[in-house]
């Protein structure tokens, strides 16, 4: 799993992700997030686009960040799931969790 | 898909690290059993969330204690069981997470148990702490 970290318009974190996230990279993504956080940073947007897999693991990583965030007033978004990460997050109940987005763009401007 | 009963076995240290080599294990033999990519997805990820589970909670994170895999393509039902030796746990006490409690409450367990059953057809286990935990996961084509 590679992370690459850049800021949109001056407020969104916005994370891309590459590869798979399981139980052996979960706690460096969670590593990412709480660099993040601790920087200030409360909007934060993870683009799945180069995702190909993500377990349970990597999902209680995503709860536990939008729990802090919301607490913080902020909030975390995510978008261009493909169809089986999307169907991972459906399984398990989450789509009601996120704010899940089509487009980057669309994370932006909503 | 086999004629007969086919079986196969993956013996591995419990690392995380090695996720990925057993999810390939999985992924090839589901795809020889004749399952199209929605369910080999769905077998792939009920069996990390086995392996995890045994990684994390069973050897407590002690790297190199055995799991063992077996596998048995039958011809129309896909059985996998994840063994290992370590400290076992009672499934009654492992309750399905409500997600808005979930949500609530941040890391109430039991979702990758409840991932597991919900991709799975038949999900047994079979609990002896110490001696042998052992959970089988059947699908069928």
């Amino acid at each position: 799993m590679n992370i690459s970290k850049r800021v949109e318009n001056s407020q969104f974190n916005i994370i891309n992700i590459n590869g798979h996230v399981d139980a052996t990279n979960a706690p460096q993504l969670e590593k990412e997030f709480d660099s993040i956080i601790s920087d200030g940073g409360s909007k934060i947007i993870v683009n799945f686009r180069d995702v190909e897999y993500i377990s349970s693991a990597g999902l209680r990583v995503l709860l536990s960040v939008t729990q802090r965030l919301k607490s913080k007033d902020g909030d975390l978004r995510l978008c261009e799931m493909n169809p089986t990460v999307e169907k991972t997050f459906n399984l398990a109940g989450f789509t009601r969790l996120f704010d899940i987005f089509k487009s980057e763009q669309e994370s932006l401007a909503n | 898909m086999p004629k007969n009963k086919a079986t196969y076995h993956l013996k591995i240290p419990s690392q995380t690290d090695n996720l990925e080599v057993i999810r390939e294990f999985i992924s090839n033999l589901a795809r020889k059993a004749g399952f199209q990519n929605d369910d080999v997805d769905k077998i792939e990820l009920a069996v990390d969330e086995a392996c995890s589970n045994v990684i994390k909670h069973a050897y407590k994170k002690t790297d190199k204690k055995p799991i063992i895999i077996s596998v048995e393509i039958e011809k129309n039902k896909f059985t996998v069981s994840v063994t290992d030796h370590g400290k076992g746990f009672d499934i009654n006490k492992i309750k399905t997470p409500d997600m808005k409690e979930y949500l609530a409450q941040m890391r109430v367990g039991g979702l990758g148990i409840y991932l597991i059953k919900s991709l799975m057809d038949e999900v047994d286990f079979t609990i002896e702490p110490g001696v042998k935990n052992q959970v089988k996961l059947v699908k069928y084509v």
